[in-house]
């Protein structure tokens, strides 16, 4: 047999292992579906898609309050940061760092964890303001990845499973107003965690009410400030959250009126704008900027409408994807990596399957604590200080920390 | 040749009352139920596993339908076998580096399996270079012409005949070591 006739027998042969295949089209356009949102997603400013939601007549505060909005920039690291009120001890309690490494392999992530020593940050033991006490025990979904060292949880998750995890929509009941859980893309934990604490005025039914009245964003950067330093960074979130809460509460016929209001504003306050819009709009005419506003919107209106879930509902995961900036990392060419295919393997499930029961739930809590959202809870939160582990556990004997709502922010 | 023969990969999808979006997709659906069978052969024989092929596969057509956006692909045929191939590359750079250098052998994506253990054959191929091992599955399993294998790797026929000597040569100088042995 000679060398060409040995070679393709042996490729014929070994050829033959892609019967053994599972591939077909309800999963492959399932990754485009996802792949394409994303990307989609990515190429628009977040405004932009945030008011598509809105215009689409979708009811996103309600379906599933969003989580929080990232205004940029690569999706390298999420700090997650959990707040709450302890009793004894009145000090924040828990941070979560999510690492995001891009050219790793997912299934790499899910065997290698880091963890890292708790960083020795002066605002991580400052004291909780009075009336800024979330409720115990509300339930947190949790990757089981994460590992408690100290007052942080560590995680390392692909982009999509973190987005998956803390997107996920929160369907129990309004937590109070004052509890808040924020997760914020490229920050340092000292400036997520000094964000956090300036965040504590933000109070959601002053908010509501400066809206009532004129629905500035003054009035609303004042109502959100409530006396306390503001970074301006924070600011931009809770505004971004008050807007989505305003379209969302607007008839339909005024929503996208209001929308080009609000573009208006972001354009004046940070030129935010897409680069070929931003040509146009060079001389800033304002009614030129005005018609590009309006253009750009109407000519992307359908297809973000169609990648954020229909008319009738938006995907809140596709609305977070944009707030979060995902698109960013995943418009990079890291396609292999990053757009992994999420199924039944993938984290974001076994992280349900992992919940653990929940005890403790006092009866003003009882609401959070019931399942099916009792996923994780623990009474045994470690104060700051306390010894750091730094231990690689392995899945089953990762500590949780208190519960907190996921994809859920502000009122 | 195992080509997209007799598929209609180019015409708008025959569907109504779809967005955009959707004939997209259904044109993509269209080119898969047709060409995903013969494109993850080409992967397997590429990666030497079968799940980095459907990775590959699958990343393929998500690409298809993005290129799709820009209108019409004149040969699809030819323009997703070189996303494959290359997609093949850039996860055998991946793994080099990942390693920190060349993939030991017999460790390709652990098809190192009975099949591959008694296979020498195969054994030589997987210690070929992406580029070498492009070529040789290109030549010997598509049945590609020099002329084709060029166009799917974006190269020239001289290359490609470069690439196919080096690779003999390779796989034989492998092969007589082996037998030694």
């Amino acid at each position: 047999m000679s060398f060409e006739e040995e070679l393709k027998g042996s490729l014929t042969r070994h050829a033959a292992l892609a019967e053994h295949s599972v591939m077909d089209w309800p999963r492959v356009s399932g990754h485009i579906r996802r792949t394409s949102r994303a990307r989609t997603l990515a190429s628009l400013p977040l405004a932009l898609a945030l008011a598509a939601a809105s215009v689409a007549g979708a009811r996103m505060i309600d379906r599933a309050p969003s989580s929080l909005v990232a205004g940029g920039g690569p999706v390298d690291s999420f700090v997650y940061t959990v707040r709450r009120q302890n009793p004894e001890k009145d000090r924040l309690l828990a941070s979560m760092r999510v690492e995001v490494d891009r050219s790793a392999s997912y299934r790499r992530f899910v065997n290698e964890l880091d963890v890292e020593a708790l960083p020795d940050l002066p605002g991580l033991e400052a004291p909780v303001a009075a009336g800024d006490a979330p409720p115990s025990g509300v339930p947190l979904r949790m990757p089981t990845e994460l590992v408690v060292a100290g007052d942080v949880v560590y995680a390392r998750v692909k982009p999509e499973a973190a987005i998956e995890w803390i997107a996920a929509p929160y369907t129990g009941p309004a937590p109070p107003p004052h509890f808040q859980v924020g997760l914020e893309p490229d920050h340092e934990y000292g400036s997520a965690a000094f964000d956090w604490g300036s965040h504590a005025g933000f109070d959601p039914a002053t908010m509501r009410a400066a809206l009532e009245q004129d629905g500035s964003l003054e009035a609303l950067g004042a109502a959100t400030v409530d006396g306390r330093a503001v970074t301006k960074n924070r600011f931009h979130l809770d505004r971004d959250r008050a807007v989505e809460a305003r379209l969302a509460s607007l008839p339909d016929d005024q929503r996208l009126r209001h929308l080009i209001d609000f573009l208006r504003h972001e354009l004046d306050a940070q030129q935010a704008w897409p680069e070929d819009a931003e040509a146009e709009v060079a001389e800033s005419e304002e009614p030129r900027r005005r018609l590009a506003i309006e253009a750009y919107v109407a000519e992307h209106l359908e297809e973000l409408i169609e990648v954020l879930g229909g008319r009738d509902y938006v995907d809140p995961l596709a609305a977070d994807w944009t707030r979060r900036a995902v698109a960013e990392a995943v418009g990079e060419d890291y396609d292999m990596d990053l757009l992994v295919w999420i199924d039944d393997e993938d984290l974001v499930w076994r992280m349900v399957e992992d919940r653990r029961p929940l005890g403790g739930c006092s009866d003003a809590d009882k609401d959070f604590c019931e399942p099916p959202w009792v996923d994780i809870t623990t009474t045994e939160l470690v104060s700051v200080g306390d010894p750091v582990s730094t231990a690689v556990p392995d899945e089953r004997s990762v500590r949780y920390v208190d519960s907190v709502p996921t994809g859920w922010m502000g009122a | 040749m195992r080509v997209m023969e007799g598929v209609d990969l180019v015409a708008p999808a025959r569907v109504t009352g779809l967005t955009p979006a959707g004939e997209r997709l259904a044109r993509v659906e269209a080119w898969f139920q047709s060409e995903h069978a013969s494109l993850l052969r080409l992967a397997v024989l590429l990666t030497g596993e079968l799940h980095a092929a459907e990775d590959i596969v699958q990343d393929a057509f998500l690409r298809l339908h993005r290129r799709s956006k820009q209108g019409p692909i004149d040969d699809v045929a030819p323009y997703a076998r070189a996303i494959v191939v290359n997609l093949a590359r850039t996860r055998f750079r991946r793994r080099q580096r990942l390693q920190d250098g060349p993939v030991p052998e017999g460790s390709i994506d652990g098809h190192d399996g009975a099949a591959g253990d008694r296979d020498e054959m195969w054994r030589a191929l997987m210690e070929l270079s992406a580029r070498q091992r492009a070529v040789m599955v290109l030549r010997y399993y598509e049945d590609l012409s020099e002329q084709q294998i060029a166009q799917v790797l974006g190269t020239s026929t001289g290359a490609v005949k470069k690439y196919a000597d080096r690779a003999r040569t390779r796989m034989r100088s492998l092969l007589a070591e082996r037998n030694r042995l």
